[in-house]
């Protein structure tokens, strides 16, 4: 007998279509309402088989996207604007976790902040990730350039547009708290890959021991000459 | 006749049928539709919906990803619009809510229009969802202030929540129909300025049990449940914050 329990939060495992979630958090609704003969397949109790999923939502999954982009510690500014573009453009939910995990591993130095570029002399918006960090150098645009090279070709196959780039800003210290990590920061980071839900364990060690070794090397160049 | 108010907290509603899997369906009725609500919904859209199928096989279940075509027909201002997949008719009507004399009668009308394509055998599903984004003023609140729907904790119980879901399933015409009514924050409780969303989906139950030509009557009849519902899950001090507005114009 299926035990399933129908107060699951879906937006917390909603995300994108590509990447289902792990049989064991899929509930009875969910798997209703994206597999229509699940009842047939699997033992479910009595009371339940009649239910059929829920009504089906298109700004769910988005908030649910966006809730996924914050764990990995990307901040969204202007919410509405991002969440209309994603509602305009929903070919771009089941890459846009993807590609921010990719981004937040190979500039885990940076700050990212995702907004909506609008540009008003051709009507023309598009959605941006903005890598701040706290030193610019010519090495640091040609890692945007890299990074953006790597997620080149799938976003070529989407109605949707994303652009890696940089405003120049610094990193915002937006650290309230001594206890809370300042975002951006390398504890802040270690805490966001902890949360991670499409990390394994593997990835999670590997990537430690990558800003360790950062960090390692941040503290022997800054020492004493 | 409900409440109106200035600032209502509908992020989404959504009317949805979901027709019998015997009633014909083929490509060319999403193209039949439109010619009938081109003038309401003139912008015409192809998604491809990415499903996800599980079978049970011998070596337990089987995840299969699944690609569908849907078809999305949007009025000018893109806020409301027709979404039709196989055996699929749902209308999605984004913030800011028109209000129900807004959204009606694009329900009325994209339920005609599928009715004069289609032969419906019956319906599966139907369902009337409104999904609330309420936004509370400073982050200290006690949410029993706010909401007459919410979780009591015992006085035995750590009061120091970080997250919760609160859900009741209400029956309605002797088990036909259910209300799923949720209330769970939209992101962490500590943040400054807490949101939750109220999450009400009334829905038949039980498949082929409502008659298509009463589809039009139940989608008003659960509208007023869910109406009667959003007031009973709220507080005055919410429906100060959403500032209701009288027949006289007053608020």
């Amino acid at each position: 007998m299926a035990q399933v329990s129908p107060w699951v939060d879906s937006t917390a495992f909603l995300g994108p279509p590509s990447l289902p979630p792990p049989i064991e958090l899929l509930d009875e609704r969910y798997l209703h309402r994206w597999i229509p003969s699940f009842s047939k397949s699997l033992e479910i109790e009595p009371g339940l088989q009649e239910e059929k999923g829920e009504t089906g939502s298109l700004v769910l999954p988005v908030l649910a996207v966006l809730k996924q982009l914050q764990t990995l510690g990307v901040l969204v500014s202007r919410t509405d604007e991002v969440n209309e573009y994603l509602l305009q453009f929903p070919d771009l939910l089941d890459i846009i976790v993807e590609i921010a995990e990719k981004v937040r591993r190979q500039l885990f130095e940076a700050q990212l902040l995702l907004d909506v570029y609008r540009d008003p002399e051709v009507e023309d918006q598009f959605l941006v990730i903005n890598a701040r960090f706290n030193n610019y150098s010519d090495f640091v645009l040609k890692k945007i350039k890299e990074v953006r090279r790597g997620f080149h070709e799938i976003l070529s196959q989407r109605r949707g547009r994303l652009l890696l780039t940089t405003d120049f800003h610094l990193i915002e210290n937006n650290e309230k708290e001594s206890s809370s990590p300042r975002k951006g920061s390398p504890r802040a980071l270690l805490l966001a890959i902890k949360e991670a839900p499409h990390l394994n364990a593997d990835d999670v060690a590997e990537l430690e021991h990558v800003i360790e070794s950062e960090k390692l090397k941040g503290s022997q160049e800054s020492g004493p000459k | 006749m409900g409440k109106k108010y200035r600032n209502p907290p509908i992020i989404e509603a959504i009317c949805e049928f979901r027709l019998a899997p015997d009633s014909p369906w083929d490509l060319t009725i999403p193209g039949l539709i439109y010619e009938k609500i081109r003038k309401e919904f003139p912008h015409r859209e192809q998604r491809l919906i990415q499903e996800i199928e599980l079978t049970q096989g011998p070596q337990g279940l089987q995840q299969q990803i699944r690609t569908q075509e849907r078809v999305l027909f949007f009025t000018e201002d893109r806020k409301i619009f027709v979404h039709i997949g196989p055996h699929l008719l749902a209308i999605n009507c984004l913030k800011p809510y028109p209000s129900w004399t807004g959204f009606q009668p694009k329900i009325e009308k994209a339920f005609a229009a599928l009715s004069d394509t289609v032969e419906i055998k019956g319906l599966q599903r139907v369902g009337l969802r409104y999904i609330n984004k309420i936004e509370m003023p400073s982050s200290q609140i006690k949410l029993e202030d706010y909401f007459e729907f919410h979780l009591y904790l015992g006085t035995r119980l750590s009061q120091n929540v970080a997250n919760f879901i609160a859900g009741c399933d209400f029956l309605y015409a002797n088990g036909r129909d259910q209300c799923r009514v949720q209330l769970k924050p939209t992101a962490s409780l500590s943040s400054e300025r807490p949101s939750f969303f109220l999450d009400i989906d009334y829905f038949t139950a039980k498949p082929n049990e409502l008659k298509v030509p009463e589809a039009i009557n139940w989608v008003k009849e659960a509208h007023n449940v869910v109406e009667e519902i959003f007031e009973g899950c709220i507080s005055d001090r919410l429906r100060a914050l959403f500032q209701e507005v009288r027949e006289d114009g007053a608020s």
